[in-house]
């Protein structure tokens, strides 16, 4: 550690950090554009500068690594000079058509615009302009809003490797033009580029003119993709609005970056599956016995009645969080039932593969450290009693076999899912299960970190949590997420110690 | 038809690229071949090129527009490139310019309906001490004036010299 | 007649020609340097004084002794892209006494241990290009280049590299990216060439004429080359005057030699006789000056004491009929011309100016032009990632103060006040 000042502050700090990651940690916003934790050092957008005592220019915080004793001052006369002019240059030529901007409350154009300049513009000359167009099949380009931090063509070229787009020309005349639309098309990850975008220069082709973004609330959740747990923002509504009726629905699904895992972007399709949650058509909409819809209090009852038996079998589900299996599993330990865990459903990785996991679940790890047997090893039994747990998604085919086979072959069964599939029209009984973003949950992914995705919505279409159903105790999911850890990592843990980066086990 | 480098090309380009430790310092170079053999850097050239150097067309294409004498456009066979910066112009590089669109019958940037001539008003060509200077394709010519752009241009079309 | 460093063709016409050259006394300088221990030579270049001839001046001795002893490939490279407006003498240093450079460049590179050396020359300079290449072959027969230099166990390659028409290039990272096929657009410093420089390797690049002093430097020591020039600025420097004068060209002349000397002897005095009303001294980059700096010693110190810089050593002459607006504003199209566009405020400054610039030029310009112009200028100084944005600002704002009434005149007038000026757009 070494001992830096800034703005006359003295604060002990890792050596080797740059003045802009130092200031970070320590909770000191330096505005920037082109820096990207992830990506290169670019140094080009020139908002970062601060002044270095001793140096005779303003320097940027992104590429200058501090040293001991180094005193810095990062709101200065001389600094909020320097924004002030480095706005202005970047505004020259934008359209600021923020009225039509789907950037626009997240732009960090606006941002800092508001926060640092807020100036009138003196240019008085026609501005270039450029094409607006779809890029790819879910990207577009506006390029007259770009203010060419080059984020996009670094991410392209450092992290994907795949080059679809570069900057042409040079001087004012430098732009942003895609040299392979196909590519862009068959990038897993190239919608990342839009989430990296500082500006409205890159967007989804889905989101343009849909919905602003001061319309939605964002919320911290953990993606159920894969096993891979990245941490995303899941944007649902927060008002209804006039011409559009949709409430309680996703409305988009992007990146929150989470360091501690090294994470700071994630795949496509993890992005776009925020339309399988979607899906009010297939939603189970109250509990159902034998075809028939029932209320609430019927449901708990007859549960109680056909759970009372002596061989009853549980079969718990990779797809749905730690609170949902682990209160499952406790009724099941209850009653002497056994326990089975589904093997999870895989799926070739892609090219590149970077942030992507085999597993297509978000919780396989949590069911493999309780040991649990897979249900493979289950005996042809018939149970008196069984219930599955699945959720959005799949498991394994064969597991999928194995747990039909058990459903049909138990005397009563149930299945508590959120979207009626093939097990819930083959038991006795469904129950509503909530989506991921109906309550908070916990994962552990597949590099063993547990983490936390909270809620967005309330519960929707009677779907409960499973305890409530099974007539159990708990007064919430995190009542739950202790006991587990208590009891299966032998830890001291809730929520707030989680974090919002989550834990490694 | 595809564009393709020929054996000769081939042999010429590995010259090239002995002197270099890697594939993308051919890039300058390479453009600069291609140039010379297919006119003008087009999309299918940078494709090309890029394609024979084994990296990505965003590399070539950010490379080939950004240096101005890569021509991203066909130029005719004369490429008149009238230096108009400071040194020629205070010795009257306007007048020229002026003169060649009279003669020629176009704009700077433009290219004569026979495809004989492109004119280009171009930035410093360190050739300020015999200002002021217009280099046709490879060649300098210097210390001009009217009269010697009006001589110069009937030498081109007659075809009398080697440029 | 002053002594002559550089321009051996004042001596013998055909000097490009390595036997010629060889008469003369040429790759002595190489034979005595293989005889010495490359440390020696960083001493002695340090000990001439010798400083960079591209515009920075700053002292070559140190810059090479930058660079990291030790295994591993490292790269000496002669930045002859020669594009800074109003200078062309590198051109005639190569074209005309090409071995000179050559044998700059093998000294050079066995003193920093560098066994590969690239000439990155401008690509309208092809012509050039040639000439040096066929002297380059010639030093290869003879010996001086490739394997085993004159039994001295030193390998040096060298080769031309052919640039493609952009002035960035000629600040040297924007050079060594250009050099590894990219665009030119400048690196962040720190790390400096000599830490990661060509292809990540430790390198030094100094100008063509920083390198042709080197051969004379080490053949006639130091002592030599401090007799010439004032104390801390020695040596020889070739002036490229242009612009207003009756017999514009290159001269090698001591540094130190006043303006007024080169201007009114050297370059036979202003075009009929006229008044001087602004001399630029080191290129398009170096503030401008007036006829009262007439006797200023042309050399660093001197030069930067009156605010201005020696540059690139290339003088042009404005004469009473220059309009400084239109001048002017011609300049400021060359900078956002050749601004690389990477970082945002010379990017978008450069253009900005010259479009504020053109206005007024134009008769368009308004009130409050002027006032705008200077707070744009303070807005690029020192704020961006190359000196490109600080050289337009060089350039821009100090004409723009000096000449503030000739402005303000176009504004108001919406017209020049020079009359029988030779229009430049």
């Amino acid at each position: 550690m070494i001992s830096i000042k800034i703005n006359d502050r003295e604060y002990q700090v890792e050596e080797g950090k740059t003045i802009l990651e130092a200031a970070k940690e320590i909770g000191i916003e330096i505005p920037h554009y082109c820096y990207h934790p992830a990506l290169s050092i670019a140094g080009n957008c020139r908002m970062c500068l601060v002044e270095v005592k001793g140096m005779p220019k303003p320097m940027t915080a992104c590429s200058t690594r501090v040293s001991d004793g180094m005193e810095i001052y990062t709101d200065s006369e001389l600094v909020k000079e320097a924004r002030k002019g480095v706005l202005e240059f970047i505004l020259l030529d934008h359209p600021v058509d923020c009225p039509i901007c789907d950037k626009s409350g997240e732009c960090k154009l606006q941002d800092y615009y508001f926060e640092h300049s807020a100036q009138k513009s003196r240019y008085e000359f026609p501005k270039e302009r450029h094409k607006v167009e779809k890029i790819s099949k879910k990207i577009y380009l506006n390029p007259n809003r770009c203010v060419l931090c080059t984020r996009c063509v670094r991410f392209l070229r450092e992290i994907t490797k795949t080059n679809e787009l570069t900057t042409v020309e040079r001087g004012s005349h430098s732009h942003i033009v895609c040299v392979d639309p196909e590519g862009l098309d068959n990038n897993p990850f190239a919608s990342n580029i839009s989430d990296i975008c500082p500006v409205g220069a890159l967007g989804l082709n889905e989101f343009r003119f849909k919905k602003r973004v001061w319309f939605t609330k964002k919320v911290k959740a953990i993606c159920q993709g894969c096993a891979a747990g990245c941490n995303i923002y899941v944007d649902v509504s927060n008002r209804k609005q006039l011409l559009d009726g949709d409430d309680d629905e996703i409305v988009r699904i992007h990146t929150a970056e989470n360091g501690k895992l090294g994470q700071y972007f994630i795949c496509d399709e993890g992005r776009y599956s925020y339309k399988l949650y979607n899906d009010k058509e297939n939603r189970v909409k109250a509990p159902v016995l034998d075809g028939e819809e029932v209320d609430f209090e019927k449901a708990v009852e007859v549960l109680k009645e056909k759970a009372n038996v002596r061989k009853g079998v549980v079969i718990l589900s990779p797809l749905h969080s730690i609170e949902e299996n682990y209160a499952a599993y406790l009724f099941a330990r209850e009653r002497g039932f056994d326990v089975f865990r589904p093997s999870s459903f895989r799926k070739d990785l892609p090219e590149p593969a970077l942030f992507i996991e085999e597993k297509k679940s978000p919780n396989d790890r949590m069911l493999k450290l309780m040991k649990l047997p897979k249900v493979s090893e289950i005996e042809e039994i018939d149970y008196d009693f069984a219930l599955f747990l699945h959720n959005v998604g799949k498991v394994h085919s064969k597991s999928e076999v194995r747990i039909l086979s058990v459903l049909k072959r138990a005397t009563f069964s149930v299945v508590f899912e959120p979207m009626l599939t093939d097990f819930g029209k083959n038991a006795n009984m469904v129950l509503p299960a909530p989506i991921f973003v109906e309550e908070n949950g916990c994962y552990i992914n597949g590099k063993n970190f547990v983490q936390h995705s909270n809620k967005a919505l309330d519960y929707m279409y009677g779907a409960k949590p499973i305890w409530e159903f099974l007539g159990m105790d708990f007064k919430s999911e995190e009542e739950v997420f202790i006991q587990f850890a208590k009891e299966q990592l032998d830890k001291d843990l809730n929520y707030q110690k989680l974090g919002t980066e989550g834990f490694e086990l | 038809m595809a564009l393709r480098f020929d054996e000769s090309d081939v042999k010429k380009l590995e010259e090239i690229r002995a002197k270099y430790p890697n594939n993308q310092a051919c890039t300058l170079p390479f453009l600069h071949y291609a140039q010379d053999k297919f006119g003008y850097v087009s999309m299918d050239v940078i494709k090309l090129v890029a394609q024979t150097l084994n990296l990505p067309v965003a590399h070539v294409l950010s490379v080939a527009t950004f240096y101005t004498m890569y021509n991203k456009k066909p130029v005719g066979k004369y490429h008149l490139q009238v230096c108009t910066n400071i040194s020629c112009s205070l010795l009257g590089a306007r007048k020229l310019v002026d003169k060649l669109e009279e003669l020629l019958g176009i704009k700077p940037g433009e290219t004569t309906e026979d495809g004989m001539f492109t004119l280009t008003e171009v930035e410093c060509l360190g050739s300020c001490g015999t200002a002021p200077v217009i280099q046709v394709n490879e060649t300098y010519f210097e210390n001009l004036d009217e009269k010697k752009v009006e001589d110069l241009i009937e030498s081109l079309r007659k075809g009398e010299l080697d440029v | 007649m002053s002594e002559i460093v550089l321009f051996k063709q004042l001596l013998d016409p055909e000097v490009r020609n390595i036997e010629n050259y060889i008469k003369l006394g040429g790759y002595e300088g190489l034979k005595k340097a293989l005889s010495m221990q490359p440390d020696d030579i960083v001493n002695e270049v340090k000990r001439s004084n010798l400083r960079g001839r591209g515009g920075a001046g700053f002292p070559t001795g140190l810059k090479w002794s930058f660079m990291p002893k030790g295994e591993g490939q490292k790269y000496f490279v002669c930045n002859a892209d020669e594009g800074e407006p109003g200078t062309f003498k590198d051109r005639y240093i190569m074209s005309e006494n090409p071995h000179q450079l050559i044998e700059g460049m093998v000294i050079g590179g066995y003193a920093i241990d560098a066994t590969v050396g690239y000439i990155y020359i401008r690509g309208e300079f092809e012509f050039v290009a040639k000439i040096l290449q066929k002297a380059i072959d010639e030093a290869y027969e003879k010996g001086f280049l490739g394997k085993n230099i004159l039994n001295s166990g030193f390998d040096f390659d060298l080769y031309i590299h052919l640039g493609a028409g952009a002035y960035i290039c000629g600040e040297e990272t924007g050079l060594i990216n250009s050099l590894e096929g990219k665009t030119g657009q400048p690196r962040l410093k720190p790390p400096f060439p000599a830490q990661y420089g060509l292809f990540g390797k430790p390198t030094t690049v100094n100008n063509v004429e920083t390198i042709a002093c080197v051969p004379d430097i080490i053949k006639k020591g130091s002592d030599w080359f401090l007799s010439i020039g004032p104390d801390k600025n020695n040596g020889t420097k070739i002036y490229a005057v242009s612009g207003h004068v009756n017999n514009p060209g290159v001269f090698e002349l001591p540094m130190g030699t006043p303006l007024r000397e080169i201007i009114y002897e050297h370059a036979g005095g202003i075009i009929g006789g006229k008044k001087l009303k602004a001399v630029i001294p080191g290129g398009s980059s170096a503030p401008v000056l007036g006829p009262e700096h007439l006797d200023i010693p042309m050399d660093f110190d001197s030069l930067k004491n009156v605010g201005s810089m020696l540059g690139s050593g290339a003088i042009i002459v404005m004469s009473e009929d220059t309009c400084i607006v239109e001048a002017y504003t011609r300049l400021a199209k060359f900078y956002a011309h050749e601004s690389c566009g990477q970082c945002t405020p010379c990017r978008e400054g450069t253009a900005w100016l010259y479009k504020i610039l053109k206005r007024i030029e134009d008769g368009e310009g308004k009130k409050g032009d002027i006032d705008l112009i200077l707070d744009i200028c303070g807005k690029i100084m020192g704020r961006t990632i190359c000196p490109l944005g600080d050289a337009a600002v060089m350039c821009v704002k100090p004409a723009v103060e000096r000449f503030r009434e000739e402005f303000e005149y176009h504004i108001e007038h919406k017209k020049c006040m020079v009359e029988n000026k030779i229009p430049i757009f």
